[in-house]
């Protein structure tokens, strides 16, 4: 069985992007350098751009979901997983078309299911390094709370894997003008994760493009610095 | 997607499907009840998600002589509107559904026959090495004509301690914190304790705002003889098939341990008194 890492972006927000470029522009840029970029909307306030989410989605290779804030938790978990299974999907699709000619949906039916297991495998083994995105403007100041839920929540799915799970938070915009803030840094240790959710504050503008293209560079820099040790 | 009176034909097997009406429709894909061309009934899952359809029909397939799961006939794809879609054709089971009949209330004995039977279901899957994560009522079918309960649903199934794929909230061992979200014992005990709490009270707290000890304290004069047997299916740990041996056993055990101990308790008062007198 080949080691897989699986790197992901996902953006939740409520509002629409004012600042800087299309999103969904960023999204195809960080998907080309192998990051799954998935969006999460949350519509209780009727101000929520649909069609950014799913370009965002469309572009980032990744899967969206539209929802109230209620629903968050169970989304957040629900999309990570998809997102995480579309880019393993998409990599064996990718592999057999090499070796075979055939993609998956070329199978027979039922000699599918033989893949899926696999895919099932790779799931629960493979490092999973995924980067949360949250919208800080002004309009989520009152669903913040149930966010930070949802992102806690999450951790006790990481907790249930076989692989190595890592987590970072990234809030947009941060203070003094800055287009995005990293709350938070790489990290497998839940403690780090919910001791910089206590000091997360809302406020300002959306600038949706900047924080995916930030959170990408985190990747990035991430690469380099394997390099250098290596 | 598919109006009533749409045809489906299937690309590999070529067998034809007469849309009816639609049933119903989930995050990942939408059911319909349809007729082949012998006018037989079915129910068509059809979705463009091909990785939980083909896991479907992998679980359903392996439960194709059990009485609670519908029988799997075929799986195919389809072409819709210029898109490659994945269905397969299940048994169409003439019923409704738990969420029904919790509205309307339902009393005590008759829901632990229920859970009974439901426990008994979620035992035998486990030992099939399936851990059936997503129990909610909306997922139980009552059979009517046949007499049986049905699970629906399988696409999100996971194996033993396995990540759990799919979740209700007010289902789920970690939205509650008692717990990981993790496919084991504990967690199908969980989860059949909750629906049992939901079918006698027909109602949830929502876990955002209450904790298990206060569902438990709402819901004690309902639940009655099954309280405890119940608290310790709650507590997120508790054996499936404890629980399953006790609601069989009408929570006899749980009863007798709980008078021994009252009465092991008042022997001790009554020795420590004698004592006393004596000294």
């Amino acid at each position: 069985m080949f080691e897989m890492s699986i790197r992901q972006i996902i953006v939740v927000t409520d509002g629409k992007s004012n600042v800087g470029g299309n999103p969904a522009d960023a999204a195809y840029l960080a998907n080309k350098k192998g990051i799954t970029v998935s969006a999460i909307g949350i519509v209780d306030d009727g101000i929520l751009s649909h069609k950014e989410i799913k370009d965002i989605a469309n572009w980032g290779g990744g899967v969206y979901d539209i929802i109230y804030s209620d629903e968050f938790i169970k989304s957040l978990s629900a999309i990570t997983q998809k997102s995480a299974e579309k880019t393993i999907y998409k990599t064996l699709d990718s592999e057999l078309m090499r070796l075979i000619g055939k993609n998956i949906e070329g199978l027979h039916p039922v000699l599918r299911s033989q893949i899926i297991d696999y895919i099932d495998k790779l799931l629960d083994m493979s490092n999973l390094k995924c980067a949360i995105l949250l919208d800080l403007s002004g309009s989520m100041k009152n669903k913040l709370k149930k966010a930070v839920n949802g992102i806690t929540d999450l951790l006790s799915t990481f907790k249930a894997r076989r692989g190595k799970s890592e987590l970072c938070l990234i809030g947009f915009p941060g203070e003094n003008n800055v287009y995005a803030k990293i709350l938070c840094p790489f990290t497998a240790r839940i403690s780090d994760i919910e001791f910089c959710l206590d000091d997360v504050k809302a406020g300002g503008n959306t600038p949706t493009y900047y924080a995916i293209e930030i959170a990408a560079s985190l990747f990035e820099n991430e690469i380099n610095t394997m390099r250098y040790i290596v | 997607m598919l109006k009533n009176g749409d045809v489906l034909v299937g690309i590999y097997n070529g067998r034809k499907y007469i849309v009816d009406r639609r049933l119903g429709c989930g995050g990942v894909a939408d059911v319909y009840l349809v007729y082949d061309e012998n006018n037989f009934k079915y129910a068509l899952k059809i979705s463009d998600d091909l990785i939980s359809i083909t896991r479907e029909f992998k679980v359903l397939s392996s439960l194709k002589n059990c009485k609670f799961a519908p029988y799997i006939f075929d799986l195919d794809d389809a072409l819709l509107y210029n898109k490659i879609y994945h269905y397969i054709i299940v048994e169409y089971i003439e019923g409704c559904n738990l969420d029904r009949l919790a509205k309307r209330g339902i009393a005590i004995d008759y829901a632990s026959l229920i859970l009974i039977e439901i426990l008994n279901i979620l035992l035998e899957l486990k030992r099939a090495g399936i851990y059936y994560t997503d129990l909610k009522p909306s997922n139980i079918m009552v059979d009517q004509k046949k007499e049986r309960i049905v699970l629906i649903d399988y696409g999100s199934t996971t194996g033993a301690n396995d990540i759990v794929k799919e979740f209700t909230p007010d289902f789920d061992r970690a939205s509650w914190r008692v717990g990981l979200r993790r496919a084991d014992s504990g967690y199908l005990s969980f989860e059949a304790g909750m629906l049992f709490i939901y079918l006698v009270t027909g109602q949830l707290m929502s876990h955002d705002s209450h904790s298990i000890a206060e569902v438990l304290k709402y819901s004690k004069k309902k639940l009655g003889r099954f309280y405890i047997a119940i608290m310790k299916a709650l507590n997120g740990t508790y054996d499936l098939n404890r629980l399953y041996v006790n609601f069989k056993n009408n929570c006899f055990n749980e009863r007798v341990s709980l008078y021994l101990n009252y009465m092991l308790f008042i022997s001790v008062i009554i020795f420590v008194i004698l004592m006393i007198l004596a000294v």
